[in-house]
Order: C-alpha cells, then sequence, then structure tokens
C-alpha cells in the first residue's frame, strides 16, 4: 500500500455529512448564519491581523538578527550595545496595553450583545443527558432536533439531567455549557442564508460517548413551515393506539433508554445498564437481582418500577458505573415499558 | 570518571573536570545516589524520572493522535479507550513532567550553582520532594493498571463524582491521591529555593545582579507555595465528596458543579505559570549567552517576571467564559486575563534586543531557543483571540484551545527546558555531545510540532470540539496532517536522546566554560566538585562576557590574562 492510499479516508456516506460542512472551499470560520455572528468575526479578526503583525514583527527581526549579527569565528568579541533604553521598553508596554484595552473593550462589547436575549424570543426547553439531546417546543411538543425557521430570535433554557454538557452551534457562534442544577441560557437569531441543516455539538466532555453526542439544528423558511414539522414530527399515535408492547418500543427509543440498555441480546453490549434481554429473562425465570448493599430482590413488576422511579435507590451489582437519571414517565407509560421488556425474553 | 584514569591524568587535561575529582567520583555505590542530599545528584535523578514520564506521556499522544487520524475507530473502537488515553496524556505531561520540570529538575541541579553555593538550603527536604515525586508518581501511574482515568486532567464534577459519570472508580481515588502528593512535591521544592535564593545569596550578589533564570525560579516558587495548597485542598475536597457525599460540587445533593471549577482553575492557572516562567528564565540565559551580548533591560524582565507571578492568581476565571458564571465576572477576568499578556510581550521585546547587535551563534541549545520565540509568539498571540470574550465564546473548548496550550506548554516551556538540558549539560555531565545531531533533532522536534499543531488552529476555528474521539470528516485533513507531525517529533526526541546517550560514551571531554557565558557555574569545573565551589569568584555583572576569550586547544573559554 503505498503513502497516498494511506492517506485515502475510508469511503464516507454522504449523507452523514451535515450540510454545513460539506463545502469544499477553505474558510477559517464557518459560515456566519445568525445576526450576531459578526460579533464574535470582526474582533476575530481584528485580533488575527494584530497577532499576524507582531508574529511577523518578532519572527523577521529575529531571522533578520540570526543571519545579519551571525556568529563567525568564536574568537569574535562579544556584542556591544545598549543594555537597557527605558523609553523604548516602556514604549514596548504602552502600545501592546493600548492595544489590549481595545481587544478587551471590544471583545466586552459583543459579549453583552451575545449574552442579552431578545423580550421576542420563541423559547425551547433543552434537557440534555449523556449521550442525547431533547427539546422541547413551546406547547410542549419533544424532538431530538433543534427546528427554528430564518429571522426568529430563539432562546434555550437548558439543563441536564446528569453531568456538564455544552451546547455548541459553530455556525450560529453560540456555545454555552448545561450545568445541572442550574439553568443556563444560549440564544441566536437565523439569517434569510441559514435556510437548511447546521451541526450542533456536545462541546463539554461527558464521557464514553462525547463525540456523537450531537444532533442537527434544521431551519425552516417560515413559521408555518416549522409549526406544519412540529406537528408532524411529533404527534405520535399514542398508547391507546396501538398494542401496549409496541408503545413501550416506542419509548425505549426515545426517551434515552437506548443509551444504556441493549435490547438484542443478553450482554451489555458495552452499554451502562443491564440488558433487558437479560432483565427480560431473569423476569419470567423468577430471577434475583443482587445489590451493592448486599440485598437481593426478585425482579418483577415492582423492581422495574421501583428502577425507573428510584434508579438510585438500590444499584445492582455489576452495573456501579451506570447512572440513570430519575424519570417521569406516568403510570401507562411504566406498563408499557414493562411490556416490552417481557417481549423480549430471549 | 574512573579512578584510573583521574590517576594518570596528564597536566594538560586536568582542564577537563571529568578527569579530576567530581561529584559523580565524590562517592559510590547506588546508595550514594539514592539517598544523596547532593543537589546535583538529586537533580540527575529527577531528570532521569522526568524522562521516562516524558516517554510514557508521549506515548499516550501519539496514541491519541493516531486514533484520530481516520474518523471513527482506527485503532481502538472502544471510546472509553480513547478518553483515558488523552486523561493520562494530560495528567502525566503537566503534573509528572512539566510542573517538575524546569524547576525541580534542572533547578536543583543549577540554582546552587548559579548562587555560589555549595548546595540548596534545606538537602534533606530537597530528597524528600523527590520522593513524594516518585510516590505521587507511582499512584497517577498505577491507574493504568485498574482501567485508566477517563475524566479529563480537569476532573470536572459531576463526571469525576463516582457513581454519576466517570466508569473508572477506583483509579479516580489513586489519580487525585497522586496529584495530592505531587503537588506537596512542588511546594517543598519551592519553599526549599525560596529560602536558597534568600539566604545563600553571595555577598557581591545583590538582588539585581542574580541572574534572570534565579528570578524567574524566584516567582515560580512563589507561585508553588501559595497556589498548590489550593490544588490539595480541591483534591481532597473532591475525595471527601466522593466518600461521604457531602454534596459541595454534586448537584444531586444541592452542591455546585461550577465551584469545583473556580477551585481548580484557581490553582491551575497559576500552575500555567509555574510552567512557563521557568521557561522564560531559561530563555534569558540561553538568547544572552549565545548571542553573546549583555541580556537587554534586565530590570523589566526581573519585573516582568514577578508581574507574571502576580497577575498569574486572578485571571484563572477565564478558564469559565461559557461555564455560566456570572457576565460581570467574565468582563472582570477577561479584562486581568489582557494585563498578563503585556509582562510576557515584554520579554520578547527585549529577548529580540538582547539579539540587536550580538554575536549569535547557531548551536543546540540556541536553536530550542530560537524555536520558542517563534512558537511563543504564536502561543502567546493566540492568547488574545481566547481572552477576547465575544470571541472565546466560538473558541472555547475547541482545538483552537488545544493548540495554543500546546504551543504554550510545549512548544515554549519544554523547548526551554530542552533547550535548558543541552544548554547545561557540558555543565552536569561534563561531556560534549555531537553539535550536528543536537541540530538535526531540535529542528525535526521543531517542524513535528508546527505540523502537529498549526493545523489545530485552523480546525479548531471552523468548530472542530476537543477531546472528541470521533470527528466530522471535513476536518480529516486537518487531523491527518496533525498526526504526521507527531510522528516527526516523536522521531525527533529519538534523535535527541540518541544524542545525548551517545555523548555519555564517545563525547569529548566538556570544558569549564563552553559557551563563554559568565555567570558563576560558568566558572566552576565541569563537572562540578561535590561543593561546586573551591572558592566563589566576585562577579558583578553575570551578563557582561567580555573578560572570556576562546581557547582553541580547550575548545571553550577561558578568562583573560
Amino acid at each position: 500500500m503505498n503513502l497516498f492510499n494511506l492517506l485515502q479516508a475510508p469511503p464516507v456516506d454522504l449523507q452523514d455529512i451535515p450540510p454545513g460542512v460539506r463545502e469544499t472551499s477553505f474558510s477559517w470560520l464557518p459560515p456566519q448564519m445568525t445576526t450576531t455572528a459578526h460579533i464574535v468575526d470582526s474582533p476575530f479578526w481584528f485580533v488575527f491581523w494584530v497577532c499576524v503583525f507582531f508574529f511577523v514583527l518578532i519572527v523577521g527581526l529575529m531571522m533578520y538578527f540570526v543571519i545579519k549579527y551571525r556568529r563567525r569565528d568564536e574568537s569574535e568579541p562579544p556584542g556591544e550595545g545598549a543594555t537597557h533604553n527605558t523609553p523604548l521598553e516602556v514604549a514596548w508596554t504602552v502600545i501592546p496595553l493600548l492595544l489590549a484595552v481595545v481587544m478587551f473593550y471590544w471583545g466586552l462589547d459583543g459579549y453583552v450583545a451575545l449574552a442579552t436575549p431578545p423580550s421576542n424570543c420563541y423559547e425551547v426547553n433543552v434537557t440534555t443527558q449523556k449521550w442525547s439531546w431533547n427539546f422541547r417546543y413551546e406547547g410542549g411538543a419533544e424532538h431530538d432536533e433543534l427546528h427554528t425557521w430564518v429571522g426568529q430570535p430563539v432562546k434555550l433554557i437548558m439543563r441536564s439531567q446528569d453531568v456538564l454538557h455544552c451546547v455548541d452551534i459553530p455556525d450560529f457562534r453560540v456555545k454555552m455549557d448545561i450545568v445541572p442544577g442550574r439553568y443556563t441560557v444560549a440564544w441566536f437569531e437565523t439569517t434569510q442564508d441559514a435556510l437548511g441543516e447546521h451541526r450542533l455539538y456536545c462541546a463539554e466532555y461527558c464521557g464514553q460517548d462525547h463525540s456523537s453526542m450531537k444532533t442537527k439544528v434544521v431551519v425552516h423558511q417560515t413559521r408555518e413551515e416549522f409549526e406544519e414539522w412540529l406537528v408532524e414530527a411529533t404527534t405520535y399515535p399514542g398508547p391507546a393506539d396501538m398494542p401496549l408492547h409496541v408503545w413501550g418500543k416506542q419509548l425505549y427509543l426515545r426517551k434515552g433508554c437506548a443509551s444504556c440498555h441493549n435490547n438484542e441480546t443478553e450482554d451489555q453490549d458495552g452499554k451502562q445498564g443491564p440488558s433487558w434481554v437479560e432483565t427480560a429473562k431473569l423476569l419470567t425465570e423468577g430471577g434475583m437481582r443482587e445489590f451493592t448493599d448486599d440485598t437481593s430482590a426478585k425482579v418483577d413488576e415492582n423492581y422495574i418500577n421501583e428502577s425507573i422511579m428510584l434508579p438510585k435507590k438500590r444499584i445492582a451489582k455489576g452495573y456501579e458505573k451506570g447512572n440513570m437519571p430519575g424519570n417521569t414517565l406516568n403510570s401507562i407509560d411504566r406498563d408499557a415499558i414493562i411490556a416490552y421488556i417481557k417481549m423480549l425474553r430471549p | 570518571m574512573s579512578e584510573s584514569q583521574t590517576a594518570s591524568a596528564s597536566p594538560q587535561s586536568v582542564k577537563f573536570g571529568l578527569e579530576a575529582p567530581n561529584f559523580f567520583t565524590a562517592s559510590k555505590g547506588l546508595a550514594s545516589w539514592l539517598l544523596t542530599l547532593d543537589h546535583k545528584r538529586i537533580g540527575i535523578m529527577y531528570l532521569i524520572a522526568i524522562t521516562i514520564a516524558f516517554a510514557l506521556g508521549g506515548a499516550f499522544a501519539l496514541m491519541v493522535r493516531t486514533e484520530l487520524f481516520f474518523a471513527g475507530p482506527t485503532i481502538t473502537s472502544d471510546p472509553n479507550q480513547y478518553n483515558v488515553w488523552f486523561t493520562v496524556h494530560a495528567a502525566m505531561m503537566i503534573f509528572m513532567v512539566i510542573i517538575p520540570g524546569v524547576p525541580a529538575a534542572l533547578g536543583n541541579i543549577i540554582l546552587p550553582l548559579m548562587l555560589g553555593a555549595k548546595d540548596v538550603a534545606f538537602p534533606r527536604l530537597n530528597l524528600a520532594s523527590f520522593y513524594f515525586w516518585i510516590v505521587g508518581s507511582l499512584f497517577l501511574g498505577s491507574v493504568l493498571f485498574f482501567g485508566g482515568v477517563d475524566t479529563g486532567w480537569t476532573f470536572y464534577t459531576p463526571y469525576s463524582i463516582i457513581g454519576t459519570g466517570s466508569t473508572m472508580a477506583t483509579s479516580v481515588y489513586l489519580a487525585l491521591f497522586g496529584v495530592f502528593i505531587l503537588g506537596f512535591s512542588s511546594i517543598l521544592t519551592g519553599v526549599n529555593f525560596i529560602v536558597t535564593i534568600h539566604k545563600l545569596r553571595p555577598r557581591v550578589m545583590t538582588w539585581f545582579r542574580m541572574p534572570l533564570f534565579l528570578w524567574a525560579i524566584y516567582s515560580t516558587a512563589v507561585i508553588q507555595v501559595l497556589a498548590t495548597p489550593v490544588l490539595a485542598i480541591t483534591v481532597l475536597l473532591l475525595m471527601v465528596e466522593n466518600f461521604f457525599g457531602l454534596g459541595l460540587f454534586d448537584p444531586a445533593l444541592g452542591g455546585d458543579p461550577v465551584l469545583f471549577q473556580h477551585f481548580f482553575w484557581f490553582y491551575s492557572h497559576p500552575a500555567v505559570y509555574i510552567m512557563i516562567l521557568p521557561a522564560m528564565g531559561i530563555m534569558s540565559e540561553l538568547i544572552s549567552i549565545h548571542s553573546h551580548k549583555h541580556v537587554f533591560g534586565y530590570r523589566f524582565i526581573a519585573y516582568s517576571s514577578v508581574a507574571i507571578a502576580m497577575f498569574g492568581f486572578i485571571v484563572w476565571g477565564h478558564h469559565m467564559f461559557t461555564s455560566g458564571m456570572s457576565g460581570l465576572l467574565n468582563a472582570v477576568f477577561s479584562f486581568l486575563t489582557f494585563s498578563v499578556s503585556i509582562p510576557s510581550a515584554i520579554k520578547m521585546f527585549n529577548w529580540l534586543s538582547t539579539m540587536y547587535r550580538g554575536s549569535i551563534s547557531i548551536n543546540t541549545p540556541m536553536l530550542w531557543a530560537l524555536g520558542f520565540m517563534f512558537n511563543f509568539a504564536i502561543g502567546g498571540l493566540t492568547g488574545l483571540f481566547l481572552g477576547t470574550l465575544s470571541v472565546d465564546i466560538h473558541l472555547h473548548d475547541t482545538y483552537f484551545v488545544v493548540a495554543h496550550f500546546h504551543y504554550v506548554m510545549m512548544g515554549s516551556a519544554l523547548f526551554a527546558f530542552f533547550g535548558g538540558v543541552f544548554h547545561w549539560w557540558p555543565k552536569f555531565i561534563g561531556k560534549m555531545y555531537n553539535e550536528k545531531m543536537g541540530m538535526v533533532g531540535a529542528t525535526m522536534v521543531f517542524w513535528g510540532f508546527n505540523i502537529t499543531f498549526l493545523p489545530q488552529f485552523i480546525m479548531g476555528s471552523q468548530g472542530m470540539p476537543r477531546r472528541y474521539y470521533d470527528f466530522d470528516p471535513a476536518f480529516l485533513i486537518w487531523h491527518q496532517m496533525s498526526t504526521l507531525g507527531s510522528y516527526l517529533q516523536a522521531a525527533g526526541f529519538v534523535v535527541c536522546a540518541y544524542t545525548l546517550a551517545m555523548s555519555l560514551v564517545k563525547g569529548r571531554l566538556a570544558p569549564a566554560n563552553p559557551w563563554g557565558g559568565n555567570s558563576l557555574e560558568w566558572h566552576c569545573q565541569s563537572p562540578p566538585i561535590l561543593e561546586n565551589f573551591e572558592t566563589v569568584p566576585d562577579v558583578e555583572d553575570c551578563y557582561d562576557y567580555t573578560d572570556w576569550q576562546y581557547d582553541r586547544e580547550l575548545g571553550g573559554y577561558v578568562l583573560k590574562g
């Protein structure tokens, strides 16, 4: 295999690449897709050119001195010259100081705008857990993608169920930590160019699947299109419309259970919680579950119900690493989960 | 080095320290090293230990870079493994290599020599610091046998609180305890150096006649003594939180994760200056001696070291601009952060002015020093992006930050460290190394380093988040450049190690003053005798090189007349 072949990436399915990163032309910064993106970019370029100037000055002088004053023979006398020059030294103290003040002020001024959401925002409640996003829209509909429409200021009110996360939308210049135990806020107003899809990352390290904790932001043309999508995407048939275990599977996929519980084989399959297939087996065979406090319990409907409602009350042996958030499933949903688990019996 | 060599020394070769009694020949046997109170031997043991830690930490860096050669799985399909690699890489490089690197290892060897002292003020305490380092490192290293730590070196809560986040419970305790002990090693070294500089200077060496390396080491020692206890407290609180669930940092118990970040960075930002200040001290020596010119603006350089040490304490919040901290605090920390950029700028311009109209030798130590100037220009200037509040919002937690701090910690602190090792090697080993090979090694590391980290600025600006096992294929080309650069660096370090190893075997004997320096360490024999000096010369201006002239036969400098 020659080196060139080695450098070729494995084939990539273009479908997997969000459109925001598909352009081939080079650019330093992502495209500006919000009314506030320039607030980040203008000082960026100011600092950039100041840096280029000083870098060229410093390295240029360094190279010039190295060549011009190179020591041709060890017997040369030491170089002569002033050992200090106070006005000069004050000059290169004060000039950088002035530039720093400009940068500070510019950055602060922009930051205030970035940190102050306007009053006419559409509010989206964001809930994160390892390693998934949940966006709850006005009216209560939930989805794992962030949708909005062109020209609408959107305010994200965010909380975390477990560890630190961070919402990061490079095209929007939005980044804010999501801290368990408090709400944090971010906002943006998309421009006409933003129509389409954008990357949304988790930028605060959160463990195993940190790098796959991403989703997309979809910007619709109009509020009507957005509302249409919202109704279509979030109107599920309810538990009344289908067998209970089928509803249970929907919940498994949608509520984040799938991050930590395997539903295919009896082993954990690299996930942190017990496999539901194993649970199903214990449930139907009347097996016992051992806990870290050396107690044990029969795996039955009560046990599963308790595990959903009070996941940290008793930790099953062998699953100390798990971290299940307390849940808000109603009783029908819990019935559905139990029904689904029973269906998974091997 | 052997006795027969010493006995058969011809009158001519007595000029070379290795053929005369020296600290290597002063006593023999393993115990004479392990229980030594001699600062030079302790320094050499530090150097050996740190080299091992550096090789280990470097191996983890190469594994991280190799994993990122392709998007998706490359050498492991388990993201937890990758998370362990970058955590262990950072923890080892910071706590076991860079923090003790210049002060404890090089400082131990050079500081008493520069002062004309017999030893540091508290030799036993010095040996104790070394063993604290060993024990701490064993704890930190032992995590590898317990599955590793995956919390990141920052131990951010609540992820690092067992049961909430990290999948590796036992090793989090071990790592925290290791860091706790390593902290004590650092504090004890700091106390020792402060007292040594205060009490053991020769009479003619007033504060403003000290070599600038000592100003830097002194400022560093002050930070070590004042900041490191906060790390110890933080780590202790985190352990207590883990054992007893006090509810300090764990939101499930009413604690606040942001509080932990304040505690952590209150130490870890000053720690950045523990790493870079002594490196700047080395730079002031290297640039002046190898430019054969009096250092320019001594007082400004000295004061700027003190200023950096002071400002360094009040800028920790700039690590937390997106943490949910109040906007007012963000503004204050941004302002203070810019203040710390000024002393660094002063130093750069003073070094440049030192080179102006000098007589500049191009040799291995000087190549490392020039590499420092280039890298620190980039590392320092890119800090301005991150200090600017609005710009930081976009760049925070991206590869831009990764590149920035590697330019400062590796491209600057470690470059100066290696420059220092090559600069003082003839002094404490007594042998010269192959200059050409040393220069090849330094050049390879320089290019490798820049090829590794320049692309990271670009992908960071484009939005590539850090600590990612997998990435969008759009960033592929930058990751691949970066990985190839890291291999070139590794090869460069192998060349450097080979150069130094070969000098032990067949290097020519080193003269007392191979470079023409005038600080006290160049007035004593290479390698020094156990007590360093027979008589301490009166040197009023250690940057005045006019009294020395080159002796071709000796291959070094001798005093005129």
